[in-house]
C-alpha cells in the first residue's frame, strides 16, 4: 500500500502538472497515472487532488473543458496552459535544487 | 486575472457545484469500475469505492475554499458584520445618523455647486461655444474707445485687469463677417430690460432680452412651440415679434397654446408672439432669466426712440452686445483667441495685442457654462459652505473613528483570539474595514436622501435677489458618484486606523489580560488624540456660527433711518410705454392722489429709489467753503414727491421738509441728510446756504432748507452717504419709473388688490408690479445672513453634540477599562471624590488640548468669514470668550457623567471581576 499525504509541499501540483504535459487527463486518470507510474508508492487522495487542480485552475496554470471519457461518460478533462508548462518547468528545478541541498546535508553525516 | 477567474467562480456558484458533483461522481464510477474490472463483485466495488473517497462534502467544501476565497470572504465579511452591528442598534445608529448628516450636507452643497460651477448651459454642443470679453488696465475704459458701458464687468483681483463681455456693434459686424474660426457667430443685448407687457385688458411686468437674428439657431434651441427667432426677423423692415418663456407662458399666460399667433404689447410696441422657448432655457447668463426674446432691431428702435434719435446704438463707442461664437470643429480656443484679437483691434480702431494694459484687448471665454457671472455672485458663499460642510464631515469622521477605535479595542480579546487561531492580519483589517465601508454606505444613502432637502434650502438662499435666477438643480450621476467617494473616502478615514490599531495587539499579552487592563492604554492615546481633534474642530464650527449669530443680530438692530411697520410699496414705469414728460408726469401725480384717497391709507408718496435694496444714483455738489466748483464731492440722489418726509418718517432735524410750496416756478430747493451736514458743513446748520448743482452748462444754485435724518437705502450694511432730496416738480427730468411708498393701517393684501383697482382704472397698459411689505423687503434684504446664521449654527450645534457623544463615549470607555483599577484605589482607601476628580482631570486635559489646538487654527480661518461679518472683527472677544465656555461646559458635563458613574464602582464587585 501506498503512503498517503507524505508528499513534500507543493510536489502534488507538480506532479500534476508533470502529468498534464503528456497530455490533457481527467481528474481520476490523474491519480491513477501518477499511482502506476510511481508503483503505488504514491497514492493522491481525492481530498487533495481536487482542490490542488482548482488551485491551478484559479492560478491560471490549467484549464478544464467537458468531454466524452472513453467509457462514454462526460468527464472534466484538464490540460496544461502556457503559464502551466513554464510553471512546471520552474517547480522542476525548485525541486531539483531542494533534492540537491537535502542530499548535500545527509551526505555529510 | 486571478480576481477575475474568482469573480467569475463567485458569479457561478451553483453551476460551480453541480459541475463539482458530477466530476466527483464520475470518480467514484471509475475508481468502482476497476474495482470490478479487478474482480470484485459489483455491490462490494461500490461500497470499497465510496468508502476510499471518504466525505465528498468536505472534498467539495475544500474544493470551493480553493477558488472563490475573496468574494466568498467579503460575503462571509458582510454577513458577520451586519449581525455585529445589528447587536448593537444604537451604536450604529449614532454612526449612521451622524455620517448621513455629514454626507447629507456635502452632498447638497456639491449639487448646487454643479448647477452653479459645472453644468454646462442647455444648449447643443455648449464646448465649442465662446464669449467675447474685454480686457483693460485701470478700472474704466479710455473715453477714446468708449462713452457708454451696457452690461456688467468686473474687475479680476489678481490681475487688476477689468473684464466685460459687452462690445460695440462694429466688433460684433467684424467678426461675424470676417472670423473664420467660427461656425456662426451671434449676439445678444448685455443688459436685461425690465418692460411692460400689454396682454389685451391688463398688462404685466416681464424681463427683456434682445437676440440676434441667429441667436437661437447659433444656440441650437429646440422650440417648445412653433418657431424662434430666425434672422429674417432681424431686419429693420420685419414686422415685430416675440418669443416668451416657457415659465413665462405656464404662470402668467395660463398654458394657453392659442397665445401664438396673437399679438402682444411690449411697452409701446405691439409684437407678434412666434413661439415658446423650451423649458429649461435661460439663455447664457443663469442670473438673467428673461420672460421675453425679441431682435435685436426691435431693440435698436426703441433704444433711439428713447435717445430721441440723437445718439445711435451702433456708433463705436456705446458697447452693448455680447457676442458668442461657435468655434468650427478644427479650431481651438486659442486660434480664435488670436484671429479675433485682431479683428477686435481692427473694429475698435486700437492695436491688435497692445503692450499698454490700459488700451482694451480681447479675451475670448469658454461658453458652455454661461456668462459667470452667478460663479462669481456666489461662489465665495459656496465654498464657505464648503468649507464649513468639510469640517462637520470631519468631525462626524474623527467621531465615528474613535467610537469604532473604542470597541475594535473592546474587542481586542477576540481578535487576538482570531489572529492565534491562525487568521492573517490583512483578513481581520479586511473585516472591520467591511464593517466600516457598510456604516459609510448606509450614511451615504440616508445622506443622499437628505441632501435633497438641503438642496431646496439652498437654493431659495441662492435666489435671494427679487429677479429668479435660470438654474437647474438636479441630482446627476456625477452627484451620486460624488456622494459615493464621501462615504466610501470617509470609510477609509475613521476606519482604517482604528483597525490597523486595533489588530496590532500582542497576542499573548491580549489574551492573558483579559483586554481589560493597562495593555491597552497606550492604544487608548489615539481615541483620545481623535476626541481632542473632534473638540478643536468645533472650536471652528462653534465660532463660525457665533460670528454669523452675532453679525445677523447687529444687522437687525442697525437703525434704518425710517419706519418700515406698515409701509408697502410697488413700482410703476409709465415711461416705458412711450409717454411724453407731461404724461408720465400727470399719470404719477394723478395715482398719488387716487392711492391717497384709498381706505386706511395715512400717508402715500413716490420716489425714485425706495429704501433698502433698490438703485441709487449719485452726482456731485459744490459746497461753498467745502471744496470748489471744479473738485466738487459726491452725494446720493433721490428725488421724492410730496409728504416723503412724512409716509417714510424720517425726522426732519433742522429747518422744514418739501412740500407743495416748493413748485416748478419757486426757487430751488433741497433737504439733505445728517452726514452730509457732518461731512460737508463741518456739523454747521446748512439752513439758508446755496450749493451749486447741475452740469457746467446748466449749473444752478439751490438753498437748503432741511436738514433730514440718515436713511439706509441700497444696502442695510453700506455707511449712509452724504444724501440730497429733491422735489420732483422742481425736476426737469422725469424718470421712466417711480416707486410708490404707502403707509396704511389694515389688511395690505385688501390695499394691493385695491392699489392694482385704482392703476388700471387709471392705466390698463401699466402694471403695478412688485407690490411689496417694506418689512418684507428688509427682512428678504437679510435673508443671506440669516440662512448663514442659521446653518452654520445647526452645523456647529450637530458638530458640538458629535463631540459630546466622542467624549462621553471615549471616557465611558476608559472608566471601563479602568474599572479594576479603581476597585483597588478604592479598596486602597481613595475616597469616591479622590475618584471623579481624577477621571475629571483626565477629561480635562482632553478637551483642553482640543481647545488649545482649536482656537489658533480658528484666529487664522475666522478672517476667511470676513466679508460676510458687519459690526465685529473676525477675532471678535465676545464670541471667541463665550465659545470657550460653551465648550469647556458642554464637554465637562458630557465627560463628567461616565466619571461619576466611575465614583460609584463597588470596589469588590470591580476586583471580583478580575
Amino acid at each position: 500500500m501506498g503512503r498517503k499525504n507524505d508528499f513534500l509541499p507543493g510536489t502534488l501540483d507538480m506532479l500534476i502538472l508533470k502529468t498534464l504535459s503528456l497530455g490533457s487527463q481527467h481528474g481520476y486518470g490523474i491519480a491513477q497515472h501518477i499511482k502506476q507510474t510511481s508503483d503505488s508508492v504514491l497514492n493522491v487522495e481525492e481530498g487533495s487532488l481536487y482542490p490542488a487542480l482548482q488551485r491551478l485552475l484559479v492560478q491560471g496554470f490549467v484549464k478544464a473543458e467537458w468531454r466524452q471519457s472513453e467509457t462514454n461518460r462526460r468527464a472534466r478533462y484538464y490540460s496544461l496552459t502556457p503559464a502551466g508548462r513554464k510553471q512546471y518547468g520552474l517547480e522542476v528545478s525548485q525541486f531539483e535544487d531542494l533534492i540537491a541541498a537535502i542530499g548535500r546535508v545527509l551526505q555529510t553525516a | 486575472m486571478k480576481l477575475f477567474r474568482q469573480l467569475r467562480a463567485f458569479i457561478h456558484r451553483s453551476q460551480f457545484r453541480q459541475e463539482m458533483d458530477e466530476e466527483l461522481a464520475f470518480h467514484v464510477e471509475a475508481a468502482e469500475r476497476e474495482l470490478i474490472d479487478a474482480g470484485m463483485n459489483r455491490e462490494a466495488a461500490r461500497r470499497e469505492a465510496r468508502l476510499r473517497f471518504g466525505s465528498r462534502d468536505s472534498v467539495q467544501e475544500r474544493v470551493h475554499t480553493e477558488s472563490a476565497s475573496w468574494f466568498e470572504g467579503l460575503l462571509h465579511d458582510v454577513r458577520y458584520s451586519l449581525r455585529l452591528l445589528r447587536k448593537s442598534p444604537v451604536f450604529t445608529a449614532v454612526i449612521v445618523l451622524s455620517l448621513a448628516l455629514g454626507i447629507g450636507a456635502n452632498v447638497a452643497i456639491f449639487t448646487v455647486m454643479n448647477a452653479v460651477m459645472l453644468q454646462s448651459v442647455p444648449v447643443r454642443d455648449p464646448q465649442r461655444l465662446v464669449v467675447l470679453n474685454s480686457a483693460v488696465k485701470g478700472g474704466f475704459f479710455p473715453e477714446k474707445y468708449m462713452h457708454d458701458y451696457e452690461g456688467s464687468n468686473f474687475t479680476d483681483e489678481a490681475s487688476g485687469l477689468t473684464i466685460g463681455a459687452s462690445m460695440p456693434t462694429g466688433v460684433y459686424d467684424t467678426v461675424r463677417t470676417q472670423s473664420k474660426s467660427f461656425d456662426r457667430t451671434f449676439a445678444f443685448v448685455a443688459n436685461d430690460e425690465k418692460v411692460n407687457v400689454g396682454l389685451g385688458k391688463r398688462a404685466e411686468s416681464g424681463t427683456l432680452q434682445a437676440v440676434s437674428g441667429g441667436y437661437f439657431g447659433g444656440l441650437g434651441v429646440v422650440p417648445a412651440l412653433r418657431r424662434m427667432i430666425a434672422e429674417s426677423d432681424d431686419d429693420p423692415s420685419a414686422s415685430p415679434v416675440v418669443v416668451v418663456a416657457y415659465a413665462f407662458f405656464r404662470n402668467q399666460l395660463g398654458g394657453d397654446p392659442s397665445i401664438v399667433g396673437r399679438t402682444i404689447t411690449i411697452n409701446d410696441t405691439p409684437a407678434q408672439v412666434i413661439g415658446i422657448a423650451p423649458t429649461d432655457f435661460f439663455g447664457l447668463d443663469p442670473m438673467i432669466a428673461p420672460d421675453f426674446w425679441v431682435p435685436l432691431s426691435l431693440y435698436r428702435a426703441q433704444w433711439e426712440r428713447g435717445n430721441n434719435g440723437e445718439e445711435k446704438i451702433d456708433n463705436p463707442f456705446v458697447w452693448w452686445l455680447t457676442v458668442v461664437g461657435r468655434l468650427k470643429p478644427e479650431v481651438s480656443q486659442q486660434q480664435a483667441q488670436a484671429e479675433s484679437s485682431v479683428l477686435f483691434g481692427r473694429a475698435i480702431g486700437a492695436p491688435a495685442n497692445p503692450t499698454d494694459p490700459t488700451i482694451p484687448s480681447l479675451r475670448i471665454t469658454a461658453g458652455s457654462r454661461g456668462l459667470g457671472s452667478l460663479r462669481r455672485s456666489s461662489s465665495s458663499s459656496l465654498w464657505l459652505l464648503i468649507g464649513i460642510a468639510g469640517i462637520v464631515l470631519l468631525v462626524a469622521c474623527a467621531n465615528v473613528a474613535a467610537l469604532m477605535l473604542a470597541r475594535a479595542t473592546a474587542r481586542s480579546r477576540e481578535l487576538a483570539t482570531r489572529l492565534s487561531l491562525g487568521a492573517s492580519r490583512v483578513r481581520l483589517v479586511r473585516q472591520l474595514m467591511t464593517e466600516s465601508i457598510l456604516l459609510a454606505l448606509a450614511g451615504g444613502m440616508i445622506g443622499v436622501a437628505a441632501s435633497h432637502f438641503i438642496t431646496a434650502m439652498l437654493v431659495r438662499l441662492l435666489n435671494n435677489h427679487s429677479d429668479p435666477i435660470g438654474l437647474v438643480v438636479h441630482v446627476s450621476p456625477k452627484v451620486l458618484l460624488f456622494a459615493l467617494a464621501v462615504s466610501v473616502a470617509s470609510s477609509v478615514v475613521f476606519g482604517l486606523a482604528p483597525a490597523l490599531r486595533a489588530t496590532k495587539v500582542e497576542i499573548s499579552s491580549a489574551l492573558r489580560q483579559g483586554g481589560t487592563q493597562r495593555s491597552g492604554d497606550n492604544r487608548f492615546r489615539s481615541g483620545k488624540a481623535l476626541v481632542a481633534g473632534q473638540i478643536a474642530l468645533c472650536v471652528l464650527l462653534v465660532v463660525a456660527a457665533g460670528l454669523m449669530l452675532r453679525t445677523l443680530y447687529k444687522l437687525q438692530r442697525v437703525h434704518l433711518g425710517f419706519t418700515a411697520e406698515n409701509l408697502s410699496a410697488f413700482t410703476v414705469r409709465p415711461g416705458l410705454n412711450g409717454y411724453g414728460k407731461d404724461k408720465v408726469m400727470h399719470y404719477y401725480e394723478e395715482l398719488l392722489r387716487r392711492v391717497t384717497e384709498l381706505p386706511g391709507v395715512s400717508s402715500a408718496t413716490y420716489s425714485q429709489f425706495g429704501p433698502i435694496g433698490e438703485g441709487w444714483s449719485t452726482s456731485t455738489v459744490y459746497v461753498p467753503g467745502f471744496n470748489t466748483p471744479e473738485k466738487r464731492s459726491e452725494y446720493s440722489r433721490h428725488v421724492v414727491g410730496d409728504r416723503y418726509f412724512e409716509t417714510l418718517g424720517i425726522p426732519i432735524l433742522l429747518g422744514r421738509a418739501l412740500d407743495e410750496q416748493d413748485s416748478a416756478s419757486s426757487p430751488c430747493v433741497l433737504v439733505v441728510n445728517e452726514t452730509l451736514m457732518r461731512r460737508y458743513f463741518g456739523g454747521q446748520s446748512p439752513i439758508g446756504r446755496e450749493v451749486g448743482l447741475g452740469t457746467k452748462q446748466s449749473a444752478r444754485q439751490c438753498e437748503v432748507i432741511g436738514v433730514a435724518a440718515d436713511v439706509r437705502y441700497a444696502r442695510i450694511r453700506d455707511e449712509v452717504p452724504p444724501t440730497i432730496y429733491f422735489p420732483d416738480r422742481q425736476n426737469t427730468f422725469v424718470p421712466d419709473q417711480v416707486s410708490f411708498l404707502v403707509r396704511s393701517s389694515g389688511d395690505r393684501r385688501e390695499l394691493a388688490r385695491a392699489v392694482e383697482a385704482v392703476a388700471r382704472q387709471l392705466d390698463p397698459t401699466v402694471p403695478v408690479v412688485a407690490f411689496r411689505e417694506e418689512e418684507a423687503v428688509i427682512a428678504r434684504h437679510l435673508s443671506l445672513d440669516r440662512a448663514f446664521a442659521r446653518l452654520s449654527s445647526a452645523f456647529g450645534l450637530f458638530g458640538l453634540l458629535l463631540a459630546c457623544i466622542g467624549l462621553y463615549g471615549t471616557v465611558s470607555y476608559t472608566v471601563a477599562r479602568r474599572s479594576g483599577e479603581i476597585g483597588v484605589r478604592l479598596a486602597m482607601g481613595a475616597s469616591r471624590s479622590d475618584i471623579l476628580g481624577m477621571v475629571l482631570r483626565d477629561t480635562g486635559r482632553v478637551v483642553l488640548v482640543g481647545l488649545a489646538a482649536g482656537f489658533p487654527v480658528t484666529w487664522i480661518c475666522s478672517r476667511l468669514l470676513e466679508s460676510r461679518l458687519y459690526g465685529l472683527s473676525p477675532h471678535d472677544s465676545v464670541t471667541l470668550a463665550a465659545t470657550f465656555f460653551v465648550l469647556l461646559l458642554v464637554t465637562l458635563v458630557a465627560g463628567a457623567i461616565p466619571a461619576r458613574r466611575a465614583s460609584k464602582v463597588e470596589p469588590m464587585t470591580a476586583l471580583r471581576h478580575e
